[in-house]
């Protein structure tokens, strides 16, 4: 009996801790990885870079459990069906705002960014944002516009990751979906490229 | 430097010479060369090591041997020469020579590990000298009145690289230098160096210093541990970041006086002179690595926008201002310490400072910033106008007082805007110390803000009204500017509250802005009027909850706007301002009257008018006064002929919905068939 006694309140504790609203990694994780592709462009050799998740773009990651549309991003197309507007978790950044971030995203990456990771000069870091983690190997008179570069991008990213969680009505995730933006970028980063590991060592792709 | 090709081991000497202790490394070979008489004759003269103050060489041989022509043929070998003061160490050189008689001129090849370096003569007279060339290259060493002189042509800087790295971490890759060096006369460490560089560039392994193509002219002397530096940059570029910078036409000046401490450097004074755009002078104590340095420094320039566009990129760029244009004069006193900064004086005539993006623009700024870690200072602020977001501020000042670390307004501040004013009720700024971070904290109150000009500023519908409200403090931290405390709009007769207003990135990206709002008593003539939206009397209450405008465009927010039921007027709808209704709700249904029938009146009488829009993603899902079949009410009649307007659509796109509602406030907008 006195075993019961104590077994309630570690059930209720129990209880309090799976009421924790369940981040959606397997939405994100999708919604994230359209979002880079959008950003950097259709990766050259996509075959020979597996994704980390193991599943590739067309199937979705096992962790997926009540995964009931496909995401989009784009403008023009709105329609939702209203029986899952309420319940199902979303990650979908439509909002004129951010696709404006996320067009000049890609421009920025195409224009000035893909050279330097290019160089190595730059590397993904594991906090979601870009590194200047070799200026050396930037020509110096370029060393500036670089490191402008960088801290353009890094402002974009902090603002898009903010945005998602706030969108949703969680802004206690920006950091999951900082993470899972991180793990993306990696995983389409190209052959050759360098990041940086959950310890924060600097490895080449 | 090269690997040494394998080791000399030294035979069985016929001279063995201990360890000599001499005042001059130059001497060395010398006393060495003295000993040729000697060995003449087919001698064989070696040396297990030999050291000076400047410099030691091991493992040195020389062999004499007697030529056919009476001359004598040298061969010197030396297995490694270290001079520490230049962090160099030269392996395995071998020089041969040739000298008709003695004293004379002996000249040959000199080999570095195995590789040509060039030719080497030594003038083994009575006024000693040493010649070496290579390519145009030249070094010439001869004594001067008891003291050693060094004529450099064209010498490479990379010579220099160990002690770049070793002394300064850094990689000097490239660079000439000619000139000349006077080397301490015997028992002192007296020197003096006039160079004249050319290409000269060097990188930090982390990138952050680096420079290249640098060409000047640069004098040091050393005298008692103290060094003068006086330097001209003519040309080239340098970044120390986050500055960059390249060499003006006109080039700068550089002076400095210093001395090392230790593993630090004491710089004692340095000046900067670049004319009108930079004047700065000086000092610093550099500490070892992981120390922040104590400096002092006084900046004068007489031209920002020079300034900024030479100096601040490096700076501007990534705080997202890199087009910000800089106009007038400033100077500022800095000081900081090992425990952070201890004040700054920024002193400022007439300067402009405008984001070509319209986001503030600053005009004739004028008086000081003056912070102090301790005691009391005062200072004042004032601009000629200002204007934040195109909204125009009236010229103001601002009296600030710094005491023990903590900047604040000495007295609220008016300024005044569209038609009224705002106070700023305080201002503290407290940098980040030791066991605190930065924190700006301040609050404002706004008086008799005219709506209409406001409305006029944002091309919004011509509202009618004040705003008015105090939000006595705002905080600002990690991009986020959160406000207590509420605004409070008269607007059309009844009021309008604005609580918990937080703005995120003012400044940066897509800039967003949280707020609640309620709306009590409007009255709805002048409002409906105001929107060209037929026409309703009554009364509106209601509240927007958690409205998020994101780039000054709403994403979210939870709207339910209703007609006062207890208002005691008279309360009717026009016939378009129900067509306009109706097209909202997009094609919503009229119920109770056909739409021809609807034609036959100017307006009805109305009980209730509701309607609820939950914005989320780009869509509004509608709401209104209670559920009616599959619709929901939006207007309930009364009296007759009795109206009733019921929506259909609940889910209804956003900019679509946005757009009706700006075809409806137009004249002759959408119309229902």
């Amino acid at each position: 009996m006195r075993r019961f006694a104590l077994l309630l309140p570690s059930l209720l504790l129990a209880a309090c801790v799976t009421i924790n609203v369940y981040f959606p990694a397997a939405e994100a994780q999708r919604a994230a990885e359209i979002f880079v592709e959008d950003v950097m462009g259709a990766p050259a050799g996509d075959e020979a870079s597996p994704r980390p998740e193991g599943g590739s773009s067309a199937v979705l990651p096992p962790l997926a459990p009540t995964l009931v549309r496909v995401w989009r991003f784009d403008p023009v197309g709105f329609f939702i069906g209203s029986a899952h507007a309420q319940d199902a978790v979303d990650i979908r950044i439509r909002t004129p705002a951010i696709q404006a971030i996320q067009q000049r995203m890609a421009e920025r990456f195409s224009s000035t960014l893909a050279p330097l990771f290019e160089s190595g000069a730059l590397g993904f870091g594991n906090d979601g944002l870009v590194v200047l983690r070799d200026p050396a190997r930037v020509p110096l008179a370029q060393r500036t516009a670089a490191a402008q570069a960088v801290a353009d991008e890094n402002r974009d990213r902090r603002a898009v990751y903010r945005e998602i969680a706030v969108a949703n009505g969680r802004p206690e995730w920006e950091e999951a979906i900082r993470q899972t933006f991180a793990r993306e970028w990696i995983a389409q980063a190209r052959p050759g490229w360098w990041y940086q590991d959950s310890a924060g060592a600097w490895k080449q792709k | 430097m090269r690997p040494p090709l394998s080791s000399h081991k030294s035979r069985v000497p016929r001279f063995r010479v201990g360890i000599f202790r001499i005042a001059s490394g130059c001497a060395l070979l010398f006393l060495l060369l003295a000993a040729v008489p000697t060995a003449a004759a087919g001698g064989r003269l070696q040396v297990e090591r030999l050291s000076a103050a400047a410099g030691s060489a091991e493992g040195l041989q020389l062999r004499v041997l007697e030529q056919e022509d009476g001359g004598l043929a040298l061969h010197l070998q030396v297995r490694e020469a270290r001079l520490p003061a230049l962090e160099q160490s030269l392996r395995h050189i071998e020089w041969s020579c040739t000298i008709r008689q003695l004293p004379g001129i002996c000249e040959g090849p000199l080999r570095l590990a195995g590789r040509p370096a060039g030719r080497l003569a030594l003038d083994l007279a009575t006024q000693a000298s040493a010649d070496w060339r290579q390519n145009g290259r030249r070094l010439h060493l001869q004594q001067q009145g008891g003291r050693w002189q060094v004529e450099l042509t064209r010498i490479p800087l990379r010579w220099l690289e160990a002690l770049g790295q070793t002394r300064f971490g850094l990689l000097v890759n490239a660079g000439e230098a000619s000139g000349r060096v006077q080397l301490p006369a015997a028992g002192r460490t007296d020197w003096r160096a006039e160079l004249r560089l050319a290409g000269f560039g060097f990188d930090s392994p982390d990138g952050t210093r680096a420079a290249a193509d640098i060409a000047g002219r640069l004098g040091i002397e050393s005298r008692g541990g103290q060094f003068e530096l006086r330097a001209r940059w003519e040309a080239g570029e340098a970044l120390f970041a986050p500055f960059y910078l390249q060499a003006p036409t006109e080039g700068i000046a550089i002076a400095a006086r210093f001395a090392t401490t230790g593993s630090g450097l004491d710089l004692r004074h340095f000046e900067w002179d670049d004319g009108e755009r930079l004047q700065l002078q000086g000092r610093a104590r550099l500490a070892p690595e992981g120390e922040a340095p104590s400096l002092r420094l006084e900046a004068r320039s007489g031209d920002l926008d020079g300034l900024a566009s030479a100096y601040l990129g490096g700076v501007l760029g990534p705080a997202g201002l890199a087009d910000l244009a800089l106009q007038g004069q400033g100077q500022i006193h800095f000081e900081s310490d090992s425990a952070g900064l201890v004040q700054f004086d920024l002193q400022l005539v007439a300067a402009d400072a405008r984001d070509p993006r319209g986001r503030f623009a600053l005009e004739g700024l004028s008086g000081g910033l003056h912070w102090s870690r301790q005691g009391t200072v005062e200072s004042a602020l004032r601009w000629r106008s200002a204007a934040l977001y195109g909204i125009a501020l009236d010229p103001a000042a601002l009296a600030f007082r710094s005491h023990a670390g903590r900047l604040e307004l000495k007295a609220p501040a008016a300024i005044g805007l569209l038609g009224g004013g705002l106070t700023l009720t305080q201002l503290a700024w407290q940098p980040a110390q030791a066991g605190t971070v930065a924190s700006t904290r301040f609050g404002l109150a706004l008086h008799g803000i005219d709506l209409a000009v406001l409305s006029r500023q944002f091309g919004w519908p011509p509202f009618e009204g004040q705003l008015s409200g105090s939000l006595p403090e705002a905080r600002y931290a990690d991009g986020r500017l959160v406000f207590a405390g509420g605004l409070r709009m008269d607007l059309f007769g009844g009021t309008v509250r604005i609580d918990d207003l937080a703005l995120e990135r003012p400044f940066g990206v897509a800039p967003s802005l949280a707020a609640d709002l309620r709306f009590d008593d409007i009255d709805l003539a002048p409002l409906t009027r105001a929107f060209g939206f037929g026409e309703i009397t009554g009364r509106l209450d209601g509240r927007i909850r958690d409205l998020r405008l994101l780039d000054w465009t709403p994403v979210a927010f939870d709207a339910r706007l209703l007609s006062d039921r207890h208002w005691p007027g008279r309360r009717r709808i026009s016939q378009r301002a129900v067509q306009d209704i109706a097209a909202l709700g997009g094609g919503g249904l009229v119920a109770g009257l056909q739409t021809r029938l609807l034609r036959a009146f100017d307006d009805f009488g109305y009980e209730r008018i509701a309607i609820g829009c939950v914005l989320r993603d780009h869509v509004c899902r509608m709401s209104g006064i209670a559920r009616r079949g599959e619709g929901f009410l939006i207007v309930q009649g009364r009296g007759l002929p009795r109206l009733e307007v019921v929506g259909f659509r609940r889910d209804v796109d956003w900019p679509t919905l946005v757009q009706r509602l700006q075809g409806a406030t137009r004249p002759g907008g959408i119309r229902i068939e």
